[in-house]
């Protein structure tokens, strides 16, 4: 299935685009976490979280949504 | 009264409305980019007692956005600062100073005389103590943060509410700490989220609206988008904040500048 990933804050600059599209097939959070870390190394230290349907997602959960955002915590004030 | 007139007709307010917020004590962590706007209109509005603290000096950099300040300043305590500038808008609240940094030594006994903690820092080590200290207390904190045109708001901890470790468990890792000073910052986007937050804790003040508990609201201002992001309350993560002593986290290389 397509999967459109949406990208925040520093992951915009770390991978230098605002989104993409991924091809992936009945893969849990877990392995698309594993997946954006191979693909981008520059990402491994940061702490993604995953949210689809508007709610954030558990480590174990089946990524079902065509619409994934993908974001760090920011911390500028 | 006479001053709050305009926002005593409004009928979400009123005179109960207005009463509520001169009683209300607020204590606003960080004055800076975030926390100058914020202080300002709450002030302004009649929030009754507000406490500011940051250990830092106004710098020259800092004017450009840190709007309390004026040129006059730089080299000042910013919370002495924010602390006779605001008395000018408003000699009849009650303005507390805290001109040093939070740390695991103060922030209880800081934090207890305020019902409401706002985090206008720019750092993890001490949102992750305000949020500590805001479970083991069991106050609302409202949350801030920005990253270039983007902002991140939410109100943790509200009546026993999912916190920020329910949303980050996972402190970030060294080097992952971006700040206005490495990566820069447009005044008018802490302007923009700083009043989002004050908002929020004048919604919380009156019980007014929707209060974001277990929401994170993304902001982006270049295109004009905005998202709500529902998250669930972790209660392992609540227990051993409640259990264990307050900490600061282990950050590497992470620059503590409240």
């Amino acid at each position: 299935m397509k999967v459109k990933l949406r990208y925040y804050g520093k992951l915009v600059d770390r991978i230098g685009k605002s989104d993409e599209i991924l091809l992936v097939d009945d893969i849990t959070v877990r392995e698309l976490l594993s997946i954006l870390e191979k693909k981008y190394p520059q990402l491994k230290q940061l702490s993604i979280k995953i949210a689809q349907n508007n709610r954030i997602t558990n480590i174990d959960e089946t990524i079902t949504s065509s619409k994934i955002d993908v974001f760090p915590p920011f911390s500028g004030g | 009264m006479k001053r709050y007139i305009r926002q005593i007709t409004l009928s979400e307010i009123g005179q109960k409305g207005q009463l509520k917020l001169l009683n209300a004590k607020v204590l606003v962590v960080g004055a800076g980019g975030l926390g100058c706007p914020l202080l300002l209109y709450l002030s302004s509005a009649g929030v009754g007692t507000i406490g500011i603290l940051d250990f830092d000096k106004v710098s020259l950099s800092n004017i450009q956005r840190q709007v309390l300040y004026k040129e006059k300043d730089v080299g000042c305590l910013k919370a002495e600062v924010a602390k006779s500038t605001l008395y000018e808008h408003n000699s009849e609240i009650k303005i507390e100073s805290y001109p040093f940094a939070l740390d695991t030594s103060n922030a209880l006994e800081i934090l207890k005389s305020y019902d409401i903690v706002v985090d206008c820092t720019d750092n993890f080590r001490t949102r992750y103590l305000i949020n500590d200290a805001c479970v083991k207390l069991n106050k609302p904190f409202v949350f801030a943060a920005l990253y270039k045109f983007e902002g991140q708001l939410s109100v943790f901890n509200y009546q026993s509410g999912p916190t920020y470790r329910c949303l980050f468990p996972a402190p970030p890792m060294g080097g992952e700490v971006p700040s206005c000073e490495e990566d820069g910052v447009l005044g008018i986007v802490p302007g923009i989220i700083g009043m989002y937050q004050a908002n929020e804790v004048i919604k919380l003040i009156l019980s007014l609206g929707d209060i974001l508990t277990g929401k994170l609201l993304s902001l982006n201002f270049l295109t004009n988008s905005q998202q709500i992001i529902h998250f669930d309350k972790n209660e392992k993560e609540i227990d051993s904040i409640k259990k264990g002593e307050l900490s600061f986290i282990e950050l590497n290389d992470c620059k503590f500048n409240p």
